[in-house]
């Protein structure tokens, strides 16, 4: 990702000076974690590519009007828009259920050291996308695919996700300890 | 942490590489074809910056971010001096259309350039968004075109964007800006909603972004309410749920009653957002039948 006063400085060219390689400089950065984002959300591969398409569009109508201070942190919340609108118009076809039986506060039992091998072993690939997708909300799910998949820090979540970086940390915290919870709940 | 956590994590980020999260995208193909589609030049080889464009870039920067304020207060100072200030007295009521509504607007970027806190920035958004909606108004009682109403109703949507931008800036004050805002946007809903002569098709864009508005409101102020658990958000959140149900009451009658049982259960538990998650939900579900 670029520095902060490169990033500033790139932005200033697209707004004032409707400069295109700098949208492109900008943007080259964010496309993979962009669209694997979209592609995490959405069906398939066609409504990504289109999805991406109309997100830039968007970017680039805002970029050249409007001041921004963040680029990702705009990226994302245009992108979720997009995803917003596109299950708008497909009236829920691809509607995610709301889970609820994991969403309860509550600590997390201490275990034997055998329980916990036992529930170590449950844990591979198929487990987590399965789990993933059983989480309450789209804000525990984004902020675990942001965090651990994308790699991003704290600050940076909390803007994709307009909050605070503490609230943001809480977040984080109660959304893996309700992965932490179906690990038991499964067994 | 526990071990049963960390494993978590990592299995998580071997997430990574897998066909299910985008690995096997093709991104690059994507995004050339995705530029392309929008009219640029992706192919084009890779952008360098000269000396000369840096200058001109923050020499603009300079210009803006440090000259701009300084000429805004002194513009107002003279205003004063040579009193002109009339002229600005009088644009305060000016309507889109009129020869001093420009004048009414540059007093009001120079009020937002000199507003010393992110607090009182806040404030005169609040306070312009209103404006907005009392010419959008008036200019419908005023037997306006229906473009001159339309292009009014833009001014306001923009001015809720501004609002909406801000209450998704981080910041101590965003859950007291968060209440004022949800206060204010119940009283434009009810503004739009009881003035007949604005067209319908107005009344439907002006709503959603209203709606839109709200929901943010509701969002900062539960996260709010979830880190701080206190009953000053309590009661917001309460008031808002009360206000949701009321709505689908009214609109949705016998129908509703089952989704309104489960949020007041959640409600009394404590789990606002989930009671609201459940009212939405029914809602989404209603308006599809509906169309």
């Amino acid at each position: 990702m670029p520095g902060e006063n490169r990033e500033k400085f790139l932005l200033v060219r697209i707004r004032v000076f409707k400069d295109e390689g700098a949208f492109e400089t900008l943007l080259n950065d964010y496309a993979a974690p962009l669209q694997r984002f979209l592609y995490s959300k959405l069906p398939n591969r066609a409504d990504v590519e289109d999805a991406y398409s109309t997100l830039i569009m968007k970017l680039w109508e805002y970029g050249t009007t409007t001041p921004i201070q963040h680029f990702s942190g705009l990226a994302y919340t245009i992108a979720r828009r997009v995803v917003a609108q596109y299950y708008k118009d497909h009236e829920g076809v691809h509607h995610v259920p709301i889970a609820d039986e994991y969403d309860e506060e509550g600590g997390v039992a201490i275990q034997s050291k055998e329980t916990v091998e036992k529930l170590e072993a449950k844990i591979d690939i198929g487990w987590v996308k399965d789990a993933l997708k059983k989480l309450p909300n789209e804000d525990d799910r984004e902020v675990i695919i942001l965090r651990f998949l994308e790699g991003y820090g704290i600050k940076e979540i909390a803007k994709y996700l307009g909050k605070t970086p503490n609230a943001t940390s809480i977040l984080l915290n109660r959304a893996l300890k309700k992965l932490r919870r179906m690990v038991q709940t499964d067994t | 942490m526990d071990q049963v956590e960390k494993k978590i994590i990592e299995t998580l980020k071997s997430l990574r590489n897998d066909p299910d999260f985008g690995a096997s995208l093709d991104v690059a193909g994507i995004h050339r074809r995705a530029m392309i589609r929008n009219g640029f030049h992706p192919d084009a080889t890779k952008v360098t910056y000269t000396l000369r464009d840096y200058l001109e870039t923050y020499l603009w920067q300079f210009t803006h971010t440090m000259l701009k304020p300084m000429a805004a207060t002194l513009a107002v100072f003279l205003f004063s001096v040579v009193g002109s200030v009339s002229v600005v007295g009088a644009s305060a009521q000016a309507l889109p259309g009129d020869t001093l509504y420009p004048v009414k607007l540059t007093v009001e970027k120079v009020q937002l350039s000199l507003a010393l806190s992110d607090q009182s920035r806040a404030d005169l958004r609040v306070e312009f968004a209103g404006r907005r909606l009392e010419e959008m108004v008036a200019l419908a009682a005023n037997v306006s075109t229906p473009q001159s109403v339309q292009l009014a109703a833009d001014r306001f949507k923009t001015e809720v964007n501004n609002i909406q931008v801000e209450l998704s800036t981080d910041g101590d004050l965003q859950k007291e800006f968060a209440k004022t805002v949800g206060r204010k946007v119940e009283v434009y809903s009810s503004t739009v909603a009881t003035t007949n002569e604005l067209p319908e098709e107005v009344v439907g864009q002006v709503e959603e972004v209203l709606e839109e508005t709200k929901e943010q409101v509701v969002e900062v102020i539960i996260t709010a309410h979830e880190e701080e658990q206190d009953e000053a958000t309590a009661h917001e959140l309460d008031e808002a749920l009360s206000k949701e149900v009321q709505d689908l009451d009214v609109l949705y009658g016998e129908d509703a009653y089952a989704a309104i049982a489960t949020a007041e259960a959640l409600r009394a538990e404590g789990l606002y957002r989930r009671a609201f998650q459940v009212l939405k939900d029914f809602r989404f579900e209603a308006e599809l039948q509906l169309e």
